[in-house]
């Protein structure tokens, strides 16, 4: 009998855990939703530099993103043009526009102020971490989930993000990002506004733990829906690809 | 003449277009070099090889439309003396990239830059860039017809193009030399591999390799090997004042290419670059002794009376040494770089391990804006007494300089 109560208790248990696993992963879809609509998709991105308050530089690039964890980065400054940074996985590589030669990168590249090549090229976090839900808190008064992201990858940007969501609606407010060695990198948030007429991450501010006088912005101003073939993510096709 | 017939090709692509941008470059540059008068390759003014001063400008101009590619550059240099004068213009490139089912195709001249490497870059056998210049000038394309497939992780491609324009860019293309390249991405490393033949025959064979171990560290090696190479020798058989240039390309067999290096970036930008390399293309340190002490003795000749200006000739035959470089086979190169937002500080050192030969470069890249960056460097020559560092015709150079971008 009792084996019988402790075998049902278990199973319970194990539900109990496996739905709450489960919460955990669609409160971080809910979230992605939010940063990318469409799977095959065309961002326009800003990323803005200030320093004590005051812009100092800004710069613009065009993101092609697929599903696996595809992304091309193009760069459209003009003293950076014709740069492309290409991420597959945990790959990156860069290719310059004089040498005309793609060469891999570290993750750790920095694209402009606090904006690593992966805060550019990564458009979604369910393909990249695993997802606890840890606590629910208050941020900025509003009710919010505390996402644990820990990276499925050996070489993601961040090895753990702690995310807090919108208990409401899952909209993404604020993130904790954390290298390899447990360091506190840098601090994210989330602005929401309306793209194509849905509620999107229009932006984000990166604030760096080290240098509290640099902000970071990055501004997603279009996101489009759109095709392009497979083979814009073949690092040698950087040197042929057409797009602008 | 040429000029006019680019211009007129750049036109003619210019009226066709509905739609263009147009990529124009300035670059405006000042270089002082400090003469060694204690090298043995030392030259009295009248006949110098190298200039103290030197004022440089270029204008280029870039256009891709549609697969046509169009990249020409116009350079005027003036010296302290008026034979240092050097105007050239050039069409770096002009191909159209094209596909046909599931292929993709080039024609025309076009820059095929390829491999791993920094200081030294085996596998990029058709460019054949040069590396670690005191200026980095546009790269100028090969002549070539080019044949690609991608697979989803990986390439193949054939290129075909004349082994003689490496030398001479004016040949027309007539491609002798046979090159087929295979590229893969897995499990986070990058694998290069090729092969080339010359006329049915193996020329050379390459296998290269880059993969990224830790968040901040990617490391690469490659290795060629050579069924025939070359280098500019002087004839055993050459007097020691002879009447005509002793100088000529001598053939060898079997010669490796190796490299090893690594390359670590900090996320307060800052990166470490180091690599180790073996050209069989440089000279072994007894070619390097030999030519040292030759050129020894012709110094010693003026001392005996022989004709100044037949000594001189000697020498200037004898420096063209320095034209490839680094000179000798082994070499070793340190790049530290901080790159702060808009400014770029390097330091580089690169030692010649057969000689101890040393070579020292500071520089700043500063991007005012968009469209504007400054730059500067310094260059030493050091190391041990008779090392080809230490006996370069430069004791130091000074560059400092300006470029222009603007898409219109």
């Amino acid at each position: 009998m009792y084996k019988l109560i402790f075998l049902i208790f278990t199973l319970l248990l194990s539900h109990y855990n496996q739905s709450y696993a489960t919460s955990a992963k669609q409160w971080l879809q809910k979230a992605d939703a939010f940063r990318l609509s469409a799977d095959s998709s065309r961002v326009n991105v800003f990323v803005d530099l200030y320093k004590n308050g005051q812009l100092i530089r800004s710069r613009e690039y065009l993101v092609y993103s697929k599903p696996g964890r595809r992304s091309l980065v193009l760069f459209k400054s003009e003293d950076q043009l014709g740069q492309k940074v290409l991420m597959i996985k945990d790959d990156f590589h860069l290719f310059l526009a004089k040498s005309k030669r793609a060469i891999r990168i570290t993750p750790m590249q920095k694209l402009l102020g606090d904006a690593s090549t992966g805060d550019i090229a990564n458009m979604t976090w369910h393909e990249d971490y695993n997802a606890e839900l840890k606590e629910t808190s208050l941020f900025e008064n509003k009710p919010a989930h505390i996402l644990e992201l820990q990276a499925k990858h050996a070489f993601s940007t961040y090895t753990r993000i702690l995310l807090f969501v919108d208990k409401t609606t899952g909209q993404p407010l604020h993130a904790k990002l954390f290298l390899q060695s447990g360091k506190l990198a840098k601090e994210a948030y989330y602005h929401i506004g309306s793209i194509n007429q849905q509620p999107l991450v229009t932006g984000m501010t990166l604030l760096d733990s080290i240098n509290p006088t640099q902000v970071t912005r990055i501004r997603y101003t279009a996101i489009e829906q759109t095709q392009f073939p497979d083979k814009f993510f073949n690092v040698q096709y950087l040197l042929r690809n057409p797009v602008e | 003449m040429r000029t006019l017939y680019c211009l007129f090709l750049f036109s003619l692509h210019l009226v066709s277009l509905p739609v263009y941008a147009v990529e124009l470059f300035y670059a405006g540059f000042y270089q002082h070099n400090r003469i060694n008068t204690q090298s043995i390759f030392s030259l009295p003014e009248t006949n110098a090889i190298v200039a103290n001063d030197r004022l440089s400008q270029q204008l280029g101009v870039v256009n891709t439309w549609k697969g046509l590619t169009f990249n020409y550059s116009v350079f005027h240099s003036t010296g302290n003396q008026s034979k240092f004068n050097l105007s050239r213009d050039k069409l770096n490139e002009l191909y159209y990239d094209f596909g046909v089912a599931n292929f993709d195709f080039s024609i025309g001249k076009k820059v095929m830059a390829w491999g791993v490497g920094y200081g030294f870059r085996p596998l990029d056998v058709i460019q054949q860039e040069a590396r670690l210049q005191i200026r980095n000038s546009p790269l100028a394309g090969r002549k070539l017809i080019n044949m690609d497939y991608y697979f989803p992780q990986s390439s193949l491609s054939f290129i075909a193009f004349n082994k003689s324009e490496l030398k001479d860019s004016s040949q027309t293309l007539n491609p002798d030399l046979m090159h087929v390249r295979f590229f893969s991405t897995i499990l986070g490393s990058d694998f290069y591999s090729y092969i080339q033949s010359e006329q049915n025959q193996l020329d050379s064979l390459g296998f290269g390799l880059s993969s990224t171990v830790s968040h901040s560290l990617e490391v690469h090696f490659a290795a060629t090997h050579l069924f025939r190479y070359s280098k500019q020798l002087r004839k055993a058989s050459a007097e020691l004042l002879s009447a005509y240039d002793p100088f000529n390309e001598q053939f060898f067999s079997h010669g490796e290419q190796i490299l090893l290096g690594f390359n670590w970036t900090h996320q307060n930008n800052i990166g470490f670059i180091f690599e180790l390399w073996h050209n069989a293309q440089g000279y072994t340190k007894k070619e390097w002794h030999h030519l040292r002490q030759l050129t020894q003795q012709q110094q010693h000749l003026l001392e005996l009376g022989a004709p100044s200006d037949a000594v001189y000739g000697h020498i200037r035959w004898n420096s063209r040494f320095y034209q490839r470089f680094p000179m000798l086979q082994n070499n070793a190169m340190l790049r530290l770089s901080y790159e702060p937002e808009d400014w770029l500080f390097e330091f580089l050192i690169i030692r010649s391990l057969q000689d101890a030969g040393t070579l020292l470069q500071i520089s700043l890249n500063y991007q005012i804006n968009q469209y504007l960056k400054l730059y500067a460097m310094h260059r030493q020559w050091s190391g041990a007494n008779y090392s080809s560092f230490k006996q370069a015709p430069m004791r130091a150079s000074i560059l400092a300089g300006m470029e222009l971008t603007k898409v219109f």
